[in-house]
């Protein structure tokens, strides 16, 4: 089934249904291990709570293993609804008067329930994605914590590190545990089957085996038999002291933990390190073989693609989707462009209004990140203001197509093609480099005023050329 | 050049500066390398001994360790990373240096036969001579101990450790520990002089001499016996089937308790007539007595697309080797199973009640069972 969140796949293999996101197999029944482990993992921290929250996750496999704590209430949550839709008919959830289950976005879902949970389980891919991130993030903890009775307990995990953790594992490890370590007092890692986090302003048991022991629960894998608390905790102990203390932490605006992550998945594959470097040589000869006055093109362009996946990636952020924006918004920037280059054919050519145009898409990137923080608090107005200057940054980057080739008044034609070529190629580039590493690298804010610098020189390249200067005096 | 061009190249070059600062951030480690390039060998680091089982060509060196057989330019490393070229002689850089140290229930290797209840202190350096698909190891398997952060634990301080942990045996495991063999075995001498147990836990890839050098002084094996076929073994493993057949011959005539893995992988090597002849090959082989275990994949490393085995699959590869002859099959990675207890081979009762790691229940006494007092292969005590 195609879905906006990717293609979704039912298969049986024997007796065995796998639920496969983008060929990635997300689900699958009857996993009693990592089941068990995540729940019991946190409701043994907690075992008389009232209130606990399933975030994503097999509920056939998760409810009862909860259930199993006499008192709780269980709500299970799924942000995407084709997933839920599937899992219903080849995973059935169990019918339970402790156990609602709801479609729906996480974080409203924490901002608009006014009551606390005892135990947030929140049960992710990995953070490969800038959706998968925002369940790792500081904005999405600190509404975690907000949501969380005094004692409360988070728990998440990552797939484990087996015997040993290489660098780009433990980078992604400890921008984890300090984004955790950010919002809650106390965080504790437990290398079971997967790397289990948990993390609470209140005390944490490792001993997990003698927790769930007492609490009296029956369980297949979580219990002494398997876990046998000195080694798990001498393997904790190994692992937390191999993590580097000092990282960034992983936010919304400044996914460091997507780019851990994607570091970590490339040494999967060794790939040679001379490709990228190749490529951002070629691209720096590209630029530097570009004359003056297709510079500001190539900026513009460039300026324009970047302003669009700023205002995408903050829509994602704060929705934890884009399909059903994704369709006005390239509808409106593409409006903005077509309107910027008609405007841009009927007024009079001058370096003035060249220079208008690319302040104006200057300050569109430069004042794109402001919205983000405002979304929160009244998305409408933040989703209003959002479109209307993605609109007038495209209208400017637009208009600065025309400016150019009109000023060509010696060869139009072939400077025209000339133009356009360079123009996508901007919109290439500022596609490749910043969508996959500058975002995640630098965060949202820091690729915004290096684009506005970027669209600035590009203007100043450009009306300081022997060009625009014979262009004048003619 | 004109005053504007060398201008406009200077500015490029700053951008290109500016630009690569962040760029180094993610590439620093390459970059480094390529312009301070390792030493490759030329120089040896304190954890290096000189390699067993080499023999000169010309100005290389041929490694006899495994059947990969890398011959070694000067300055070259060997497939498994682990074997460097200096002056003409072949080095081992995995002596002392291990990577991965813990202690873990016997049962986790898994040795279901073999001092059951106790706990082995587990080392493993950086390397292998395969690269599986698959492999839940390939953070320390696919790199080279110089890449790795590593322990200093010397032959004489792991028999330490182990005593200090009152672990019964130590475990070459984890990684692939033919490729730290030197190590290993001059701990293993260590540690048989003060009677504790050696294990190895390997893929079996390993060259006759050195192998039967090894079985002095090791107690147990574990061997993982991927696939029985050629081509699976070289794509999936990057290895060859009759090297690691061969292995299992010579432990079994050299009396070192032996114990097999076969990793069932869906579609790769969960055909159950593959399988049917597996077992039909090491029962006519005398290994009919040795526990065989039949693990559960996970999605894992290059293959994390593929769906976990289906647990009724298992029960068909069971079946199977104990129709063919087998007597001690197991299941392993399936929480709970029927199939990690021991029963009889010969009156099917259950003798050993495991739960997970731990024994509920032993009704082997004197290495016999208890209802019916056939011997039950294994090392009991």
């Amino acid at each position: 089934m195609e879905t906006p969140f990717g293609m979704l796949t039912a298969t049986r293999l024997s007796e065995q249904i796998t639920l496969f996101l983008n060929n990635v197999p997300v689900l699958v029944g009857g996993d009693v291990q990592n089941d068990e482990e995540i729940v019991h993992l946190a409701l043994a921290q907690r075992p008389a709570a009232e209130r606990v929250l399933i975030a994503g996750g097999n509920p056939a496999g998760l409810v009862p293993e909860a259930l199993k704590y006499p008192g709780s209430r269980i709500t299970c949550l799924e942000e995407n609804r084709w997933l839920r839709k599937v899992q219903t008919g080849y995973l059935p959830f169990p019918d339970a008067d402790r156990a609602g289950y709801i479609v729906g976005d996480l974080r409203s879902h924490l901002r608009s329930n006014e009551r606390r949970y005892d135990v947030i389980i929140l049960v992710a891919p990995e953070p490969a994605s800038l959706q998968a991130n925002r369940m790792y993030t500081r904005e999405l903890m600190e509404l975690a914590h907000n949501r969380l009775s005094r004692t409360g307990v988070v728990c998440m995990a990552l797939p484990s590190s087996a015997e040993y953790a290489g660098d780009d594992a433990k980078a992604v490890r400890a921008i984890l545990r300090n984004t955790l370590g950010a919002v809650f007092n106390v965080v504790e890692i437990l290398p079971v089957g997967r790397d289990v986090f948990l993390a609470s302003d209140s005390s944490i048991r490792t001993d997990v085996a003698a927790a769930i022991a007492e609490t009296g629960v029956q369980t297949v894998y979580v219990n002494a038999g398997y876990l046998q608390d000195d080694l798990v905790a001498a393997r904790s102990r190994r692992m937390v002291a191999s993590l580097p203390t000092s990282t960034p932490i992983n936010s919304d605006a400044h996914p460091v933990l997507m780019l851990a992550q994607m570091s970590y998945w490339f040494r999967f594959f060794a790939p040679d390190s001379w490709l990228p470097a190749l490529v951002f040589v070629a691209l720096l000869l590209v630029i530097i073989r570009t004359d003056r006055i297709s510079f500001g093109v190539l900026s513009a362009g460039c300026g324009g693609i970047v302003l669009e996946l700023l205002v995408l990636m903050i829509i994602q952020v704060a929705f934890g989707n884009v399909y059903k924006l994704i369709g006005v918004l390239i509808g409106v920037y593409m409006a903005g462009m077509s309107l910027g280059a008609c405007l841009a054919g009927r007024v009079r050519v001058s370096a003035r209004m060249y220079g208008v145009a690319q302040c104006g898409l200057a300050l569109a990137l430069l004042l794109s990140p402001l919205i983000q923080p405002t979304l929160s608090a009244n998305e409408v107005v933040a989703l209003v203001f959002l479109t209307v200057g993605l609109f007038l940054g495209s209208l400017c980057a637009g208009a600065i197509f025309t400016l150019t080739v009109r000023m060509a008044v010696a060869d139009p034609v072939s400077r025209g093609a000339r133009l356009y070529a360079v123009d996508l190629l901007g919109s290439a580039i500022g596609a490749l480099l910043v969508g996959p590493l500058l975002l995640p690298l630098l965060g949202i804010e820091a690729v915004a005023n290096a684009a506005t610098c970027l669209v600035i020189v590009g203007a100043l390249v450009t009306l300081t050329s022997p060009a625009w200067r014979a262009y004048a005096k003619a | 050049m004109r005053k504007r061009d060398f201008l406009r190249w200077c500015t490029a070059g700053m951008a290109g500066v500016c630009g690569m600062r962040p760029l180094t951030g993610v590439l620093r480690p390459e970059i480094g390398a390529w312009m301070n390039p390792r030493p490759q060998g030329e120089d040896l680091w304190k954890w290096s001994k000189e390699a067993l089982f080499a023999e000169h060509v010309g100005d290389s060196v041929r490694c006899l360790k495994c059947p990969n057989g890398c011959v070694i330019p000067r300055g070259g490393t060997g497939l498994c990373r682990n074997r460097v070229n200096v002056r003409g002689r072949l080095y081992s850089i995995a002596y002392g240096n291990p990577c991965a140290v813990h202690v873990d229930p016997i049962e986790k290797k898994p040795l279901m036969h073999f001092l059951p209840g106790t706990r082995a202190f587990s080392i493993a350096t950086a390397g292998c001579n395969l690269a599986c698909l698959n492999c839940q190891n390939w953070q320390i398997s696919q790199v080279s101990p110089k890449e790795t952060d590593n322990e200093d634990l010397m032959p004489q301080a792991v028999v330490d450790e182990c005593r200090r942990t009152e672990c019964a045996s130590i475990a070459y495991t984890y990684g692939e520990p033919i490729t730290f063999f030197e190590y290993a075995y001059d701990t293993a001498v260590i540690a048989h002089s003060k009677g504790i147990r050696n294990v190895w836990k390997s893929n079996g890839y390993i060259e006759e001499t050195p192998l039967r050098m090894l079985c002095k002084v090791i107690d147990a094996a574990n061997i993982d016996l991927k696939s029985f076929d050629q081509s699976l073994y070289a794509r999936l493993n990057a290895g060859q089937l009759q090297p690691v057949l061969r292995t299992l011959k010579v432990f079994h005539e050299m009396h070192v308790w032996l114990e097999i893995t076969n990793l069932v992988i869906p579609g790769w090597t969960d055909d159950l007539d593959m399988i049917r002849r597996m077992c039909a090959w090491l029962c006519s082989n005398g290994l009919d007595e040795a526990p065989i275990h039949f693990s559960r994949f996970v999605p894992l490393y290059k293959l994390n697309q593929l769906a976990p085995t289906p647990v009724k699959r298992l029960e068909e590869a069971r079946s199977v080797a104990m129709k063919e002859g087998m007597k001690y099959v197991y299941i392993g990675n399936v929480p709970g199973h029927a199939a990690e207890h021991t029963y009889c081979h010969n009156c099917k009762k259950m003798i050993v009640e495991r739960r997970g790691y731990s024994i509920v229940t032993n009704n082997i006494k004197k290495g016999r069972c208890r209802y019916c007092s056939a011997q039950i292969p294994g090392v009991w005590a």
